[in-house]
């Protein structure tokens, strides 16, 4: 599903800031069905290789693929559903016409997108709001809306930024216990987090960005060993690149 | 084709309706009727040639609204995309880079053509309301096909501008450099016809200039001439001051000068990274 190959990208030299190097030949693949965790400290790279997937920045060297196409034709987009950090969209809508854009901007019918708008809205708690615009939503509102967003279209493929970001411990919950329901029905994750907890308990696999490189790439039990939680085999593996 | 269609309306669709809704356009909508009211009031004012004041100040309206929606709020629009954020979440979606401008342009081109609209038939009533006030000395004639030729003239223009405003939109960052180079634009596009003038009589006079014909050429079609499109005397006039081919190729060029302006933003935003 997720094919990245010896990938590398260079942020150019702007006005006010130096030319930076953000991956520096990074590999790795996501398979069907499975959940791949990315993680890793500020400025490793992952929302890099995020941006480099969904086709906003493009690559210098290297070779990726979504669903076997490169990222940069828009119909490999549209089995994802993406879910940024930041939940933004035009706040002067109304949830349902966000995701009445949603849906077709994927192809779906007017019928299909109300069938779906009333299933995700009435599982996220926001159906009594679909009608209120966006710019009157808290901060978990948004992150909610921005799920529905990101599953109107029923993605085979979903690519989670952050997505516990900013939640309550409620909230929180309800989203890990979504992200399972997902995980139940075949769906293939990647999320990045720096919630090292949600990856324990969500991810199969494991990608450790440190600089632009790989640490570690590989099944989440060959990466916590000795019966290690992830948090601290994280720090090992960072305390080790800085000896 | 129709597939795009399909993907490029929704986003058109939402960029009309957030806009729509912004404080700042229903002001700009408010004050525009406010300042067509006031015309009534002024026209007690003006002595002489009031169907042709009227017709002026309502079409000042008409350009202050263009004006005010595109260096303020079109300038803005792909900028507050990208520095919210909101454009990882538009094109996250199957839609291309071009595909993400033409619906940009186009839920923009709705949104003027709506303010246009409502303002520009308030105008045409008012001038009627004007005219069945006075006496047919002050006001003799008043043709609707005129008004609306006027009126598409004025839309043609700030369409353009509109249109340059995408291109600089997808060319540099941020709200304000757009906003810079759309009004520099415009004031190249006003100012050129009057240099050309100026430069023309003196060659005739048999001054040198070091300005070839050619080169005037060259910049009317980087920078089009406005006045061509400008019929707003002709409201109250028997003569539009132009025959129909002229005016066909007027309107003609503007439209491939647009589609040409839009084709080029999407090939130059397609190139660029969004961080």
């Amino acid at each position: 599903m997720i094919f990245f190959e010896n990938v590398k990208k260079t942020y150019p030299k702007q006005l006010r800031s130096q030319a930076h190097k953000a991956l520096s030949g990074i590999s790795f693949y996501l398979e069907q069905g499975t959940t791949l965790g990315l993680i890793g400290p500020n400025g490793a790279g992952k929302s890099t290789s995020i941006k480099l997937l969904l086709d906003f920045i493009r690559l210098d060297a290297g070779s990726i693929k979504l669903f076997g196409e490169s990222p940069a034709l828009p119909q490999s987009r549209k089995k994802v559903g993406y879910l940024p950090e930041q939940p933004s969209f035009p706040l002067n809508l109304s949830c349902l016409e966000l995701l009445y854009f949603a849906g077709r901007s994927n192809g779906m019918d007017d019928k299909a997108i109300l069938v779906s708008s009333e299933k995700w809205l009435k599982k996220l708690d926001l159906w009594s709001f679909r009608d209120r615009l966006l710019s009157g939503f808290s901060k978990g509102m948004r992150q909610r809306a921005s799920f529905a967003m990101a599953l109107i279209h029923d993605p085979e493929l979903l690519i989670l930024d952050e997505p516990m970001s900013g939640l309550d411990p409620i909230g929180r919950a309800k989203i890990v216990a979504l992200i399972q329901e997902l995980q139940q029905q075949g769906k293939s994750i990647l999320f990045c987090s720096h919630l090292l907890d949600d990856v324990e308990r969500l991810a199969e696999q494991v990608v450790l960005l440190y600089h632009g490189r790989v640490l570690f790439s590989g099944d989440i039990r060959s990466f916590c060993q000795h019966d290690e939680r992830v948090e601290d085999t994280f720090l090992r593996y960072i305390e080790a690149e800085h000896v | 084709m129709f597939n795009s269609i399909q993907r490029l309306w929704p986003l058109a669709w939402i960029i009309f309706l957030d806009g729509l809704r912004r404080h700042a356009i229903l002001g700009l909508l408010i004050l525009a009727f406010a300042l067509e009211l006031s015309g009534f009031l002024f026209m007690d004012f003006i002595g002489h040639d009031i169907g042709r004041a009227s017709s002026d100040f309502l079409f000042s309206i008409l350009w202050i609204v263009g004006a005010f929606f595109l260096f303020f709020h079109a300038v803005q629009v792909i900028s507050w995309d990208e520095e919210q954020g909101v454009i990882y979440a538009l094109l996250s979606r199957a839609i291309s880079r071009s595909e993400y401008v033409i619906g940009v342009f186009f839920g923009l081109t709705l949104l003027l053509l709506f303010l246009q609209l409502i303002i520009g038939i308030v105008a045409l009533i008012s001038l009627y309301v004007i005219q069945s006030q006075l006496d047919p000395v002050y006001f003799p004639l008043l043709f609707p096909s005129h008004f609306i030729l006027a009126w598409l003239g004025l839309f043609m223009m700030q369409w353009v501008v509109l249109s340059v405003v995408v291109l600089f939109s997808g060319l540099v960052r941020g709200g304000f450099p757009v906003f810079i180079l759309s009004l520099s634009f415009y004031f190249i596009c006003s100012g050129l016809p009057v240099v050309r003038e100026h430069l023309l009589r003196q060659q005739e006079m048999g001054i040198d200039t070091g300005f070839s014909p050619q080169i005037f050429k060259f910049l009317s079609a980087l920078f089009p001439d406005f006045s061509r499109l400008d019929f707003k005397n002709s409201v109250v006039s028997l003569d539009i001051g132009m025959d129909n081919l002229d005016m066909f190729l007027n309107f003609g060029m503007s439209a491939v000068y647009v589609v040409l302006v839009t084709f080029l933003a999407c090939k130059l935003y397609g190139r660029r990274d969004l961080y």
